[in-house]
């Protein structure tokens, strides 16, 4: 039936749409005989009808967008967003700077003592582009062992972007009055605030930026942050109650760093731009890359993270809280996996494991574990420490074999090679790379027929691997956990394993894994393709939990180039699971993609009788 | 065979016209919102005049006029600072005439003819009979005369 009035002869009134509305309108004037034109399109009754349904229609978007934007799930302007976060007590992350730490050696200095002042910059490089690095505080430091330097030990850290001081005279008549960052730019961690007294009286005093009200009295000096509608940023003080108010003709002096974002993220040389208390002769070490810059906070992670930030209340307790505060700590974030130590393998309880993947590089550095964990501390209960680890990466090479009909396309196997690769490289950074990425083997071959219409079928087996980077020239036992079972329908089966060669104390020949199918991992060189066993009893592998053990090794050189050995094990299941640390990827480059033309489908002359096909078992 | 008559009624789309050969009666509301003085009712319009209003309606309909479907409408407006020449003339006659055939399904258009395009040379407007027929009385031709010029 159409739209308009049913069977029981009510008004539909849920339609939204003007061309439904006035459909709806036209329904309930067939009803009657006095107006008969409302059919045609420059008829007086359709003229009205349009009216109506318009205005009908204006309410109704109103209505609805009204609504939308009262939750924050359904709401879709980033200011009202920003309010709904701001009303459970969430602050989105702004813009990030890149960060570097820098150690600087002023040579020649002469002076008791030297300083750097804020805003002194350090630039660098990229794509001959030159981005300035901005040191945000005034370090004084005077020589050590007649040395000057700055940052010995970690380095200072040094911001990318432009410092910008803007000051505000406090009129507590203006009612309107605001305190603007006048950039949607600005890295809020930059940001410094003071207050100076009044025009005649400089003495001035620091204010911190407060994240919640604990702590916070009549007299604190703090400064609290809040977007604003138009996507910028404002610094507003408390009332005398909630922290300390500003007075009529304080001086309210902002400095902060406007920043290009992710532009500088890697710069890894630097030099002084100017003169440090006159000396010249200024040597820059960089102690950790630029790392971190980031962009604002996208409307998604904020409707994502603002309700677990709310229920995490500013504490860290269970593992997902971790996985709530992490972002806000440190927004260069791809994915996080938190644990218990109860959950670790071998339990280690009192601990909380922490797998960060960030964006830019595969791990964190060492200070930025430091600084994080430094920062959790505000969170986390007194007990509970917690702990770092890398992800690590294990490879999922797959063998595809693929059949397509080269009647109904005029691309050549190797174009449709190179397609079927890119599609995999896709999936791989789609659905895998991050803690929660679980290889499906059957979503896999799927895509695999549908990258091209001609795409018929395909076998494709799978394997997994994983470097392990040995200690040369140290005796040591090595541990490598798939956490996937090793396929072993029986004892004594043919070995599983396989690996990149090395060379081991006392030998000369380069060696090789493999295990007698018994649970054994056993080391073997190669001479003319037969395998002759230096020692049958290297290792352990356990089949269930997909985890070999080396038991003591003395590694004198490996032939990967990157000082890896990559041990290759055949999977149980052909669906492979990441546990903890773990990241799934799917290693490209030893992938092999093979397309061959089907006979049956093209209609070769030897079609029915010679039809190859590839095994479906590794 | 039957042969085709003027209808020999008012060409004004204001005025009261009827088609005594109708079967079907067109009624449409008059946007004028006169009261009808007998009843107090808001006036009607019927048959051929509703019709000639409509069509005048939608050849002075601009494109955009109508919520969400900027299709119906003949665009007049646009030819305002045309040059004026037989091209301009032509393509106007050829809007109003696709414009009527593809959005007023109850007539259809004979002719469009502006007359002596000569005599509108400096005046800045232009005279504009439409004729048409009502496609349930075919063998009667109605006329509806426009005058198009700019207001101010």
């Amino acid at each position: 039936m159409a739209a308009g009035i049913n069977t029981k002869g009510k008004m539909q009134i849920t339609e939204l749409d003007f061309d439904n509305i006035k459909s709806n309108l036209k329904t309930f004037l067939k009803s009657q005989s006095q107006y008969t034109d409302y059919d045609f399109e420059a008829s007086g009754m359709n003229i009205l009808l349009d009216t109506l349904a318009y205005n009908t229609h204006y309410n109704a978007f109103m209505a609805n967008m009204l609504s939308n934007e009262m939750f924050l799930e359904s709401a879709v302007k980033r200011n009202s967003v920003i309010s709904h976060a701001k009303a459970i007590g969430y602050t989105p992350t702004s813009v990030k700077a890149p960060v570097a730490y820098v150690k600087v050696e002023v040579h020649d200095a002469n002076t008791p003592t030297i300083t750097m002042p804020e805003g002194y910059a350090f630039t660098t490089t990229i794509d001959s582009i030159t981005y300035r690095f901005i040191n945000i505080t005034e370090r004084t430091i005077s020589a050590s062992s007649g040395l000057y330097i700055f940052g010995e030990e970690n380095g200072i850290p040094v911001y990318e972007g432009t410092y910008v001081s803007k000051d505000y005279t406090v009129d507590l008549t203006d009612p309107d009055q605001r305190f603007l960052l006048d950039n949607i730019n600005v890295d809020t961690d930059t940001l410094s605030v003071s207050v100076q007294n009044s025009s005649s009286d400089t003495t001035t005093s620091t204010y911190i930026k407060a994240n919640n009200l604990v702590d916070i009295t009549a007299t604190t000096n703090s400064f609290f942050v809040q977007e604003t509608t138009e996507g910028n940023w404002e610094v507003y003080f408390g009332d005398g109650i909630v922290g300390k108010a500003v007075e009529d003709g304080n001086i309210v002096k902002l400095k902060y760093v406007v920043t290009n974002k992710t532009e500088a993220n890697g710069a890894s040389a630097f030099t002084a731009s100017s003169s440090i208390s006159t000396f010249n002769n200024i040597e820059v070490t960089t102690m950790t890359d630029a790392t971190g810059g980031a962009v604002a906070e996208s409307l998604a992670s904020i409707k994502h993270n603002a309700p677990f930030s709310y229920a995490a209340q500013n504490r860290a307790v269970t593992a997902a809280d971790f996985t709530a505060i992490l972002p806000l700590l440190y927004s260069d974030i791809e994915s996080v996996s938190v644990w218990g130590g109860e959950y670790a393998n071998p339990p280690v309880y009192g601990k909380v494991y922490i797998s960060i993947r960030p964006n830019s590089g595969s791990n964190l550095t060492n200070i930025t574990k430091e600084q994080i964990k430094k920062q959790l501390k505000d969170y986390t209960v007194a007990s509970i420490t917690p702990e770092f680890l890398d992800p690590v990466t294990t490879k999922i090479i797959p063998v595809v074999n693929f059949k397509y009909n080269n009647i109904v396309t005029n691309k050549s196997s190797t174009d449709l090679e190179t397609s079927v690769s890119a599609a995999i490289s896709t999936f791989s950074d789609n659905e895998l790379e991050k803690f929660e990425g679980i290889f499906r083997y059957s979503k896999l071959t799927g895509m695999i027929d549908n990258v091209d219409t001609s795409i018929l079928s395909n076998i494709t087996t799978i394997r997994m691997s994983q470097a392990l980077t040995p200690t040369i020239d140290t005796a040591a036992k090595y541990t490598i956990s798939f956490n996937n079972a090793f396929y072993h329908p029986h004892t004594a089966h043919t070995p599983i394993i396989s690996s990149t060669g090395f060379t081991i104390a006392g030998k000369t020949d380069t060696l090789y894994f493999d295990d007698d199918g018994s649970g054994n991992v056993r080391t073997y060189s190669l001479l003319a393709s037969v395998k002759t066993y230096v020692n049958s009893e290297a290792g352990t592998v356990d089949y269930t939990t997909g985890e070999i053990v080396i038991t003591s090794i003395t590694v004198t050189g490996v032939s990967n180039t990157d000082g890896t050995i990559t041990l290759t094990v055949t999977p149980d299941s052909n669906d492979i699971v990441p546990v903890r640390n773990q990241i799934l990827e799917i290693d490209t480059t030893n992938m092999t993609v093979t397309g061959d033309s089907d006979t049956i489908a093209a209609g070769g002359s030897n079609a029915g009788t010679q039809y190859s096909t590839t095994s479906s078992y590794a | 065979m039957s042969t085709t008559t003027y209808n020999p009624g008012f060409k004004d789309a204001e005025s009261v016209n009827v088609h005594s050969k109708t079967v079907f009666v067109y009624k449409d509301l008059n946007l004028s919102f006169i009261r009808n003085p007998v009843t107090g009712d808001v006036s009607t319009l019927t048959d051929v005049q509703n019709i000639k209003r409509a069509v005048r309606n939608l050849v002075l309909l601009n494109t955009w006029d109508k919520p969400f479907h900027p299709e119906v409408g003949t665009n007049i407006r646009g030819s305002l600072f045309e040059n004026f020449s037989p091209m301009a003339v032509a393509v106007l006659r050829e809007k109003i005439e696709q414009s009527i055939q593809a959005h007023e399904p109850r007539v259809t258009v004979t002719s469009v003819d502006f007359g002596d395009i000569d005599h509108y040379l400096d005046t800045n407007e232009l005279n504009c009979t439409i004729a048409f027929y009502l496609n349930n009385v075919p063998e009667k031709t109605e006329e509806l005369e426009l005058m198009l010029k700019r207001i101010r």
